[in-house]
C-alpha cells in the first residue's frame, strides 16, 4: 500500500505535467496562429482595397476640384479665390479619409492648404494630385493626403473579437484536451495499473477492454495476451489432468492428479481463456465533452434571445410586449423543471448513451423550430421543446457522473460536470454574440442546433452504451405532499429558500437571461459586445466560486457569505441607475456575477447541513436538496416574466433598481431571520 | 485507423486551431466585405451628394422640383463618366420618377422598397441591396420649403463587388489553410516532444510485460515487471504441475494398475 501511494502520486504528476504542457502549447499555438492570420490578412486586404480607397479619394477630390474649376471658369484668378481655407477645411471634414488638401499652381507651388497635417510628398503612396481644368487646360492642381491606415484602424476593431475568440477557443481546447487525456490516456493507464497489481498477486481473471489503436491499446493488447497465455496454459493443463484422471482406475492417483490442479488453483486465480472479465475504463469525464458541446449550443443564444423574441413579437391577448418576450424564457425553465423528475426516473431504465442522444433531439428540434418561427407563439412552443431537451441532458449527465463515481468521490465527479457547464457559460455567449453579429439570430440558432447534434455524435463516441455500475442513484428526490409539508415548516429551510435562493435565481433568470441583453442593445451595443459583457458573468463565477467555497468551508460561516453575496448582488443591480451606460451595465454584470459566485456555494453547503438533519423531521436528505433545487428553478423560471412585468411600467435601469431593492430587502430579512441566528451558532461552534 | 498517441493529441490540437483560425478568417473576411461595401457606397454617395447639391441650388432659386432644367443631361453625363453606375433616378415624395439617366423611366413609380427606405432612414443617405445591384440614395431638400421633396437614387453594379468578395474568400481560405497547416506541423512536433514521458512510460510497461526490455533498451516498469514475473511464475507453475501429472501417470504402480485394468 505504501509503495502504491507514491507511485500514484508520481503518476498523477506525469499526467498533470502532460496536460499542463499540452494546454500551454495549445494556448501559444492559438495566440500565434490568430496573430499570424490577422497580420497576413490585414496586408492582403490592404493591397486589395488600396485601389478602391484611392478611387474614392479621387472621386471626392474630383468633386472639390470641379468646384474650384467652376470658380476659375467664371474668370476669378487662382490667387484671388475667397474663403479657400474654409472651403478646403470643409472638404477635409466631410472626408475622414483625407489628411491634407492643398491647391497648387501648375508649377506645384502651394497656394492654399489645410492646417494640421503636413503635405505628403507628391507622388507618394498616400498622396493624390488631381488637375483642376478649365476648358481642357490645367490651371492648378488639387493635392490630397490620403489616410494611410484607414483599413488598418478598421481591422484593429477586430482585436476585441479576436481576443474573445482566443479565450473561447482556448477554453474549448482545454476542455477537449483534458477530456481526451483523462478518457483516452490516464483513465486506461490507471485501470491497467490496477489490473496489473491484481495480476501480480496471481489474479488472471480480467482483461482490459480497450480498442485504442495506439500505444495504450498496444500495451493493453500485450497485457491481455499475457493473461490469455497463462489461462490457455492452465486450461491445457486441466484438460491434460482430466484425460489423465479419466484413464486412472486408482482413486488415490485420480485424487493426486486433482490435488495438483487444485493446489495450483489455490495459488493463482485462473479462468477459461476467452472468458476473462472485460474491464472497460469508464469515468465521469466520458460525458464531459458531449455535455460541454450541448451546453455551448444552449449558451450561444444567450446574448440575443430576448432580442430575437422581440424581433418575432406578435401581441398575445392583454399581455404587454415586455412580458410576452420574457415568456419563452420562462416556459423553457418550466419545461426543464417538469422534465427533470421524469427523465430522472428514466435514467435507471434507459442506458445513459441512449438518454443523452434522445435528449438532444428536442433541443435540436427546438432550436431549428425557433429559427424558422415567424411569431411569438411558435417561438414559445419550440423554445419549450428545447427546454425538454435541456432537462433530459442535464439529468442524464448528472446521473452518468453519479453512476460512475464512488459516493466518496462524487463531489469531485460533480465538479467535472460543473466545469463543463461553466466553461460553456463563459465562452457560449461570447461566441454566440460574434456569430449573431455576423450571421444573424436565425443562423446562429441553426449553428447552435448543429453543435447540439454534434454533441449527440460525441456522446455516441464517448459515452458507454450500456454502462451502469449497479449503483442506481435517485436524482429525483421523490417528494410526497407530506414531505413537502414537513420541509416547508422548517424555518431555516424556508428562510434560506425565500430570502436568498429565490431572489438570487430571480436575478439570474430575470436580469441575466432577459434584461441585460435588452438593456445593452438599447444602449446601442452590437451583439458581439453583448456576448462579451455577458461572458464577464461567467468569468466572475468561474474565478470567484472556488475561492468563496474554500473560504466559506474554512471559516465554516456560510451565512456570512450568503449575506455578503446578497448585498453585493443588490449593489451590482444599483449600478446602471447611477450610471446609465455600457460601463455601468458591464460593472453591474461583473459585480452581480461576483456576488452570485460568493453566495452560491455557501447556499449549497447550508442546504446540505439542513439535509443532514432531515431525518429528525422525517425527510431524507435527497428529498430536501431536491426540494431546494425545485424551488430555485421556480425562481429562475419566474425571473423573466417578473422582470418583464416590471419593465412594462418602468425603464430598464429602474427595473434593475427594483430588483436591487428586492435583493437587499430579502438579504436583510435573511440576516435578521436566519443569518444572525446561524452566525451565532456558527460562531459558537 | 491506427493512430499513435501524439497523433491523436495533435488531431485534437489541430481541430481547436482550425476552429480558432476559421473564426478569425471569417471575422476578417466579414470586415473586408463590410469595408469594401461601405467604400463603394460612400464613393457613390459622394457623386450623388454633388448632384443633390446642384439640384438643391436650383430649388433655392425658386424653381419647381418637377421643372428643373438640365437635370436629365447631368444624370446622363454622370452615368457616362462612371462605368459601374447603372442608372440614376430622382423621384418625388409619391415615388414618381421625375428625372432619370434612362429617359424612358420618367413618370414611372419606383419600387415600394426604395420609397420605404427613403422614408424610414434617419440618415440623409440610404441604401438597399438588390439582386443585381446596390442602390444608394440621398434626400433632396428644398430649403425654401424646409423639407425633403424627393430623393436621388443611384444603382451601381454589384458584379465587381461580388467578384472581389468571392476572390477574397478563396484567398482568405487559402491563407488560413496555410497558416493552419504550418502551426499544425509545429504543434505535432511539439506534441511528440511533450508526450515523450508518457510514451516512455507505456513503452517500459509494454516491454516489461512482453519481457523485451533488454532488446528495446528501456528500463522496465517495476509494476509491470511484477506482473510479468507473476505471469511467468504462473506459467512455470502450470508447467511444473503438468510435469507432476505426467510423473504421477508414469509411476510404476499406477502403470501396473492401469495395465491390470486393461
Amino acid at each position: 500500500m505504501s509503495s502504491t501511494l507514491p507511485r500514484e502520486q508520481s503518476e498523477r504528476n506525469v499526467f498533470r505535467g502532460v496536460v499542463l504542457r499540452l494546454a500551454a502549447l495549445t494556448a501559444v499555438l492559438l495566440l500565434l496562429s490568430q496573430g499570424v492570420v490577422s497580420f497576413l490578412l490585414a496586408a492582403t486586404f490592404e493591397t486589395s482595397l488600396l485601389p478602391d480607397i484611392r478611387r474614392k479619394a479621387e472621386v471626392a477630390g474630383d468633386l472639390a476640384a470641379g468646384q474650384i474649376g467652376y470658380g476659375l471658369s467664371l474668370g476669378i484668378p487662382l490667387d484671388s479665390l475667397v474663403d479657400m481655407d474654409t472651403f478646403l477645411e470643409g472638404v477635409l471634414e466631410r472626408n475622414p479619409d483625407f489628411t491634407y488638401l492643398g491647391v497648387l499652381r501648375p508649377d506645384h507651388q502651394v497656394l492654399y492648404a489645410t492646417a494640421g497635417d503636413a503635405a505628403p510628398e507628391i507622388g507618394g503612396a498616400n498622396s493624390l494630385l488631381l488637375p483642376i481644368n478649365v476648358q481642357e487646360e490645367v490651371r492648378a492642381y488639387l493635392h490630397l493626403g490620403v489616410h494611410e491606415g484607414a483599413l488598418r484602424s478598421e481591422l484593429a476593431e477586430l482585436r476585441l473579437d479576436m481576443g474573445t475568440v482566443f479565450l473561447a477557443t482556448l477554453l474549448v481546447g482545454i476542455e477537449l484536451l483534458v477530456a481526451f487525456v483523462v478518457v483516452r490516456v490516464s483513465g486506461p493507464i490507471q485501470l491497467a495499473d490496477r489490473l496489473i497489481i491484481l495480476s501480480a498477486k496471481g489474479d488472471f481473471l480480467r482483461r482490459i477492454g480497450l480498442r485504442n489503436k495506439d500505444e495504450i491499446g498496444a500495451f493493453a493488447g500485450a497485457y491481455n495476451d499475457a493473461v490469455h497465455r497463462v489461462n490457455t496454459e492452465f486450461s491445457m493443463l486441466t484438460e491434460e489432468a482430466e484425460d489423465a484422471r479419466a484413464v486412472q482406475l486408482d482413486r488415490s492417483v485420480q485424487q493426486r492428479i486433482r490435488d495438483v490442479v487444485t493446489t495450483l488453483g489455490q495459488r493463482f486465480r485462473f479462468t477459461a481463456p476467452g472468458s476473462e472479465e472485460t474491464v472497460v475504463p469508464r469515468s465521469p469525464m466520458d460525458v464531459r465533452v458531449p455535455l460541454f458541446l450541448f451546453m455551448l449550443a444552449q449558451e450561444l443564444s444567450r446574448p440575443f434571445l430576448p432580442l430575437f423574441f422581440d424581433q418575432v413579437y406578435t401581441p398575445i391577448g392583454f399581455l404587454s410586449k415586455e412580458l410576452t418576450i420574457g415568456l419563452p424564457i420562462t416556459t423553457f425553465m418550466v419545461m426543464v423543471l417538469i422534465s427533470i423528475p421524469i427523465a430522472g426516473a428514466l435514467t435507471d431504465r434507459i442506458p445513459p448513451r441512449a438518454m443523452f442522444v434522445v435528449g438532444i433531439l428536442p433541443s435540436v428540434i427546438g432550436h431549428v423550430g425557433a429559427a424558422q418561427s415567424s411569431g411569438i407563439i411558435q417561438v414559445l412552443v419550440w423554445w419549450t421543446v428545447a427546454g425538454l431537451g435541456y432537462g433530459i441532458i442535464f439529468i442524464s449527465a448528472q446521473a452518468y457522473v453519479a453512476q460512475h463515481t464512488a459516493p466518496t468521490s462524487r463531489a469531485v465527479g460533480m465538479s467535472g460536470f460543473l466545469g463543463a457547464v461553466f466553461a460553456a457559460f463563459v465562452c457560449g455567449p461570447a461566441i454566440g454574440g460574434i456569430l449573431a453579429d455576423r450571421l444573424g439570430y436565425k443562423q446562429t440558432l441553426y449553428v447552435a442546433a448543429a453543435i447540439a447534434a454534434f454533441a449527440a455524435a460525441a456522446a455516441l463516441l464517448t459515452v458507454d452504451r450500456e454502462s451502469r455500475n449497479g449503483r442506481p442513484v435517485d436524482l429525483r428526490g421523490t417528494r410526497s405532499n407530506r414531505s413537502w409539508r414537513r420541509i416547508l415548516v422548517q424555518r431555516d429551510f424556508l428562510t434560506l429558500t425565500i430570502f436568498s435562493a429565490l431572489p438570487s435565481k430571480l436575478v439570474l433568470g430575470g436580469l441575466f437571461f432577459y434584461l441585460i441583453p435588452l438593456f445593452l442593445s438599447d444602449l446601442g451595443e452590437p451583439q458581439s459586445n453583448v456576448g462579451r459583457i455577458m461572458m464577464v458573468f461567467g468569468i466572475a463565477c468561474v474565478v470567484i466560486t472556488p475561492l468563496a467555497a474554500r473560504r466559506s468551508d474554512r471559516l465554516e460561516r456560510p451565512h456570512v457569505f450568503i449575506i455578503i453575496g446578497g448585498l453585493i448582488v443588490g449593489l451590482g443591480c444599483l449600478l446602471p441607475t447611477l450610471s446609465y451606460s455600457t460601463a455601468g451595465v458591464l460593472g453591474a454584470v461583473a459585480i452581480i456575477g461576483s456576488g452570485y459566485a460568493i453566495l452560491n456555494t455557501p447556499q449549497l453547503a447550508l442546504i446540505q447541513k439542513i439535509a443532514e438533519r432531515g431525518r429528525e423531521f422525517g425527510v431524507g436528505p435527497g428529498v430536501i436538496v431536491g426540494s431546494f433545487r425545485t424551488l430555485e428553478r421556480i425562481g429562475t423560471a419566474a425571473g423573466a416574466v417578473v422582470v418583464g412585468a416590471v419593465v412594462t411600467f418602468v425603464g430598464y435601469s429602474e427595473a434593475m433598481l427594483a430588483v436591487a431593492a428586492l435583493v437587499v430587502v430579502c438579504t436583510i430579512a435573511y440576516s435578521l431571520l436566519g443569518g444572525m441566528r446561524g452566525s451565532e451558532q456558527e460562531a459558537a461552534a | 485507423m491506427r493512430l499513435n498517441l501524439p497523433t491523436r493529441v495533435a488531431v485534437n490540437i489541430f481541430l481547436i486551431l482550425a476552429l480558432a483560425v476559421s473564426l478569425t478568417g471569417l471575422m476578417n473576411h466579414y470586415k473586408y466585405r463590410k469595408f469594401l461595401s461601405d467604400l463603394l457606397r460612400d464613393r457613390h454617395a459622394l457623386v450623388l451628394q454633388d448632384l443633390a447639391h446642384t439640384i438643391e441650388s436650383s430649388l433655392s432659386l425658386g424653381l419647381a422640383v418637377a421643372a428643373l432644367p438640365g437635370v436629365t443631361a447631368t444624370l446622363q453625363n454622370t452615368v457616362a463618366r462612371h462605368p459601374d453606375i447603372l442608372s440614376i433616378e430622382m423621384f418625388d415624395e409619391e415615388g414618381t420618377v421625375l428625372y432619370s439617366s434612362d429617359e424612358s423611366l420618367r413618370g414611372d413609380l419606383v419600387s415600394m422598397e426604395w420609397a420605404g427606405a427613403w422614408n424610414v432612414s434617419d440618415e440623409a443617405v440610404w441604401n438597399r441591396v438588390e439582386r443585381d445591384a446596390h442602390v444608394v440614395g440621398v434626400r433632396v431638400r428644398d430649403n425654401n420649403l424646409g423639407r425633403a421633396v424627393g430623393s436621388l437614387a443611384l444603382r451601381y453594379s454589384r458584379a465587381g463587388f461580388d467578384n472581389d468578395v468571392r476572390a477574397m474568400s478563396l484567398r482568405v481560405a487559402g491563407l488560413c489553410a496555410a497558416v493552419l497547416l504550418g502551426f499544425a506541423v509545429v504543434g505535432t512536433v511539439l506534441t511528440v516532444v511533450f508526450t515523450r514521458t508518457l510514451r516512455q512510460r507505456l513503452q517500459s510497461m509494454r516491454a516489461a510485460i512482453e519481457e523485451t526490455a533488454d532488446a528495446a533498451g528501456v528500463e522496465p516498469d517495476p509494476t509491470s515487471s511484477d506482473f510479468a514475473e507473476a505471469a511467468a511464475a504462473a506459467r512455470r507453475a502450470v508447467a511444473e504441475a503438468a510435469d507432476e501429472i505426467r510423473r504421477i501417470e508414469t509411476e510404476p504402480a499406477a502403470q501396473a494398475r492401469t495395465g491390470g485394468g486393461q
